[in-house]
Parts: structure tokens; C-alpha cells; sequence
């Protein structure tokens, strides 16, 4: 009896509605990001130093592993073409025209590039593709988009729909602290025993550091142990941002949650996601994975919070 | 409806759950030098609670056990891998869990026709910074990465090759071109207050010229 009173608290549980506001920005700064890196690769005229093939301005012969490739040529043209199409694809996603299908071309399409030559990927490829595909399953184009533009006339309809996919937007940020934390447990430099030294030494390597800053890491050995300790707790302290989120959405609930809302949990861990994230890059260039993480914070918050805070920004007439 | 998606949602987060646990690495992966520090922390963790085990006998213990666990993540995972393979939602985040202390950069160095070697592009310097809009980006960084821990040798000749050509095709006076990585330890902060260069090691030295295939 106790086992189905559970089921069923977690099916109604997933079939919360909601106005889609929240994945409607995510859809927005997601789009940003993948457009950016691809950007990014052109600018810097790296795209087919690093996805061409030895026989057309790469470096390595590629065996690309998605299936994508079975369909598309593996050639100079295939690539560009495919590229093309990714940036379309972004595009339609930026301004929301095309619903989960266009999710799902860009989602496709990121894939089948990035798995050309895994040598020069990482978390920010798969963390872009988790969060892609869990714009798939998302009424991200419901609103803020040109989808809602022609549906209803307007640019935002806050018709409440299937709000499930944020929490799931949150459950995976919160996987990638909390298990990155968990293997640092096994890094002497991120313990006790090795000084805290881990951001020390971080900063020094010379693939990942944006700029050289030996100069003045030898004298702030206490900001960066400190620095060190503060990643440590935020990582391993991330499912409380799962306990926050709960606390907000649900008026009942017993003293931790109590807690929760009275500290502001949420907002304290968002604060600190953010200064995490700006801090890291600011400092090390791992790609677009600061960028992709902070899209998912998107989900933390509701509508009318968005949109309190939307007009707290936006400069008002005189 | 309702109880579909729940259902996809409950296989979603234990699958997605599960891919993330990290894989142990392979029996020579132990001879990296962080996995050999840990494994060495652990032998004298035991020692202090009074299991004396020499180094060769904690590295076949581990080597025994790691492979149990890849084996049985394996057999758990099983169910979800396709899953994750066709949506991209694979998971592993071993990000920074061990921070290399002896990494190497990359070097790149041209000869003149004097037969005088001068370096062209020494990674993240603001002096010998040829092509730094490519080199420096994140995609060429990452591929570079691995060299940095003097992984994948075979990889980094053809990175080279490819590397050098374009160097001796920019510079048509120059006769040779020469990339290796350049092991420098990392420095405790008392080092780096002191300022000095700390002693480096030219690894992986590859040679080319313009009839270099």
C-alpha cells in the first residue's frame, strides 16, 4: 500500500504544469552557446584543423563514429555542409521557430560533429548534448519564440504545460558537482593532506590557464586554498540546490525545508553557481562549459521570479 | 500518459545516475603518477590502522579490484548505454580530480639558414606566439592536453607533422622545424616568490624538414 501511495505521488509529482518561461531561456542561452562555439571555431580558423581529415586540412585521419556519418559524406564539403546546417539549426532554436524538432536537428548535428575527433572535446561537448536532448523533451518554444508569435500572435503565452524537464535540468548540473566533488575526494591536492594546493597548481597548467599569472600566484597562496576548500563544499554541497528548489516550490514542509526557505537556499547556491563559473573562466579557458552550466540554472527559478527580475533590469523610462 | 513519463523519468535519473559513477582505470593506468600518490596515501592509511602492505601488494590489490568494478559497472550499465549513446547524454566528469605536476607544453622552434634554432611558439607565452588565435583556442588546447601528460604518442607525430608544415610553410627561410613538449614542474608558491625558472625536461622531440612527408 505504502509502495503505490509512492507511485503515485511520483507520477502526479512529474506531471506538474507550468508556464514554460524558465525552459524558454534555457532554449535561448543554450542556442547562444552552441552557436558561439561553432563561432568561435571559424573565427579562430581551427574547424578543420581539428574536425577535417588528414586529406582535407586536418591533422589525423578521423573515423567519425555517429551515424550521421553513414549518411553524409566524410568529406571537405559533407563537414561544411554539416556545419551549415548546425548553425541553422541554432538559429531556428534561438528564435524558437521549428518546436522540438529543431532541438532535436541541433542535438543531431552537435553530436555527429563532436564525435568526429573526441581528442578535442570534453564536459562542455557532453553537457551541451544532455542539456540539448533535454530540450527535445521540453515545450522550450512554447514561449518567447516565433512558434508562440505565429500560434497565438503574441511573444509570450503562459498557458501552464508539462514542467517535468526542469527538475531534470537540475538533477543533471547537480550529478556533474556532485560526482566531480566525490572524485576529488581522491586527489591529494583537493585535501587536507596536500595543503589545499589543488588551484594552485590548476592555474599553472599551461594547456587550460587563460593568462599567465605566476607572477602573483606565489602570494596568494591563502585565496587560492581557500578557493580550493569553496570548490570542494560547492560541488559535494550541490544537491542542496535540489533542497532549495523544493523549499520555494512547496509551502508545506518540515524544519529543514523550513530552513531552506528562510536562508534562501536557492538563491545563495545560484549566486554561488554563478561566481563558481564566472570565476573559472575568467581564469582557465575549458571552452563553453561555464556558459552551458549556467544556462541549466535557468531552471531553478519560476516564471513570475523571471519576470520580477526582467523588470528590475531593464532600464526604465523616464 | 502520466505514469509513461514517470517511468521514462525514473529510468532517465538511474541511468544517467549510474553512466556517471567513474570507470577505474586500467592496470596501466596505475603507473600514472597521481594514481600512484593515491595508491601510496591509501598503503599508509592502512599502515596506521595496522594493515602493513608493501607497494607492489596495494598495486595488484588494486589492479584486482578495479577490474571487478569495471566489470560489474559494465554488466550495470549495460541497459542504459544505448540509451545514452543516441540522446548525448553520456555522462563523466572527472574534471581536475588530479592536477598533473609535471605538465609539458608544447614548443615549436625553427631553424634558420645559419643553422641557428629560434623558437617560434612556446604555448601561452606572449613573446613566441605564432598562430595564436588557433593554438590558443579550446579545441587545439584540448587536443594539446593529452600531450601535456605525454599520453598518446602516436597522435602528437601526426599533430606535429601537421603542426610544422603549416610553421615551415608561414616562414619559407626557415630550413627545419622542430616541436617537442617541454616538461617544467610545477612550482610551490615559495618557488615562484623566489622567481626561478624551474629546471625543464625537451620530451618528445620530433624533427621535420620540407621533404618530410
Amino acid at each position: 500500500m505504502r509502495l503505490r501511495a509512492l507511485a503515485e505521488a511520483w507520477v502526479a509529482y512529474w506531471a506538474t504544469l507550468a508556464p514554460p518561461t524558465p525552459l524558454a531561456l534555457i532554449r535561448v542561452a543554450l542556442a547562444v552557446c552552441a552557436l558561439g562555439t561553432l563561432a568561435h571555431m571559424v573565427w579562430s580558423g581551427v574547424l578543420l584543423w581539428v574536425w577535417g581529415d588528414l586529406e582535407f586540412g586536418g591533422y589525423r585521419q578521423n573515423v567519425p563514429g555517429h551515424w550521421w556519418w553513414s549518411l553524409v559524406p566524410y568529406t571537405e564539403p559533407g563537414l561544411w555542409g554539416t556545419v551549415a546546417l548546425a548553425v541553422a539549426a541554432g538559429i531556428l532554436v534561438l528564435v524558437g521557430l521549428g518546436g522540438r524538432l529543431s532541438s532535436l536537428a541541433l542535438l543531431i548535428l552537435t553530436m555527429a560533429l563532436t564525435s568526429i575527433n573526441p581528442e578535442s572535446g570534453g564536459g562542455h561537448d557532453r553537457l551541451l548534448t544532455n542539456a540539448l536532448w533535454l530540450l527535445v523533451l521540453s515545450p522550450g518554444s512554447a514561449t518567447c519564440s516565433l512558434d508562440c508569435r505565429l500560434r497565438t500572435g503574441a511573444w509570450m503565452d503562459l498557458t501552464p504545460r508539462p514542467a517535468w524537464t526542469r527538475d531534470l535540468f537540475l538533477f543533471q548540473l547537480v550529478l556533474v558537482y556532485v560526482t566531480t566533488g566525490a572524485q576529488k575526494l581522491g586527489g591529494a591536492d583537493w585535501m587536507p593532506w596536500g595543503d589545499f594546493m589543488a588551484l594552485h597548481y590548476a592555474l599553472q597548467l599551461p594547456s587550460w590557464q587563460r593568462w599567465d599569472i605566476s607572477g602573483v600566484l606565489g602570494s596568494v597562496t591563502w585565496l587560492t586554498q581557500l578557493a580550493t576548500v569553496g570548490t570542494m563544499l560547492f560541488e559535494l554541497g550541490a544537491p542542496l540546490l535540489l533542497l532549495g528548489v523544493w523549499a520555494e516550490r512547496h509551502a508545506e514542509g518540515g524544519r529543514l525545508v523550513r530552513w531552506a526557505r528562510r536562508v534562501h537556499l536557492r538563491r545563495g547556491f545560484v549566486l554561488a553557481a554563478v561566481m563558481f563559473h564566472v570565476g573559472i573562466d575568467a581564469l582557465m579557458n575549458i571552452g563553453p562549459f561555464s556558459w552551458v552550466s549556467m544556462a541549466y540554472l535557468f531552471a531553478a527559478f519560476e516564471h513570475h521570479e523571471l519576470v520580477a527580475a526582467w523588470d528590475r533590469l531593464r532600464p526604465r523610462r523616464p | 500518459m502520466d505514469k509513461l513519463r514517470a517511468l521514462f523519468v525514473l529510468f532517465h535519473l538511474v541511468g544517467v545516475t549510474l553512466l556517471s559513477l567513474p570507470a577505474p582505470g586500467k592496470a596501466q593506468d596505475l603507473d600514472e603518477p597521481e594514481v600512484v600518490a593515491l595508491l601510496d596515501n591509501l598503503r599508509r592509511l592502512g599502515a596506521r590502522l595496522g594493515v602493513e602492505r608493501s607497494a607492489a601488494e596495494v598495486k595488484v590489490i588494486a589492479v584486482d579490484v578495479s577490474e571487478r568494478i569495471r566489470e560489474a559497472r559494465a554488466a550495470l550499465l549495460a541497459p542504459f548505454a544505448p540509451y545514452a549513446r543516441l540522446t548525448g547524454a553520456r555522462q563523466g566528469w572527472s574534471m581536475f580530480w588530479a592536477i598533473n605536476h609535471r605538465p609539458a607544453r608544447l614548443v615549436i622552434e625553427l631553424e634558420g639558414q645559419d643553422g641557428a634554432w629560434t623558437p617560434l611558439y612556446v604555448a601561452r607565452s606572449d613573446v613566441y606566439a605564432w598562430r595564436r588565435r588557433e593554438m590558443d583556442q579550446e579545441r587545439v588546447r584540448g587536443v594539446v592536453n593529452q600531450y601535456s601528460h605525454l599520453r598518446d604518442r602516436r597522435s602528437y607525430r601526426a599533430f606535429a607533422a601537421f603542426i610544422a608544415r603549416r610553421a615551415l610553410a608561414d616562414h619559407p627561410d626557415a630550413v627545419r622545424a622542430r616541436v617537442l613538449m617541454e616538461e617544467r614542474p610545477s612550482q610551490p608558491p615559495e618557488a615562484l616568490r623566489a622567481g626561478k625558472a624551474p629546471p625543464s625536461k625537451r620530451r618528445w622531440e620530433e624533427l621535420y624538414s620540407r621533404e618530410t612527408p
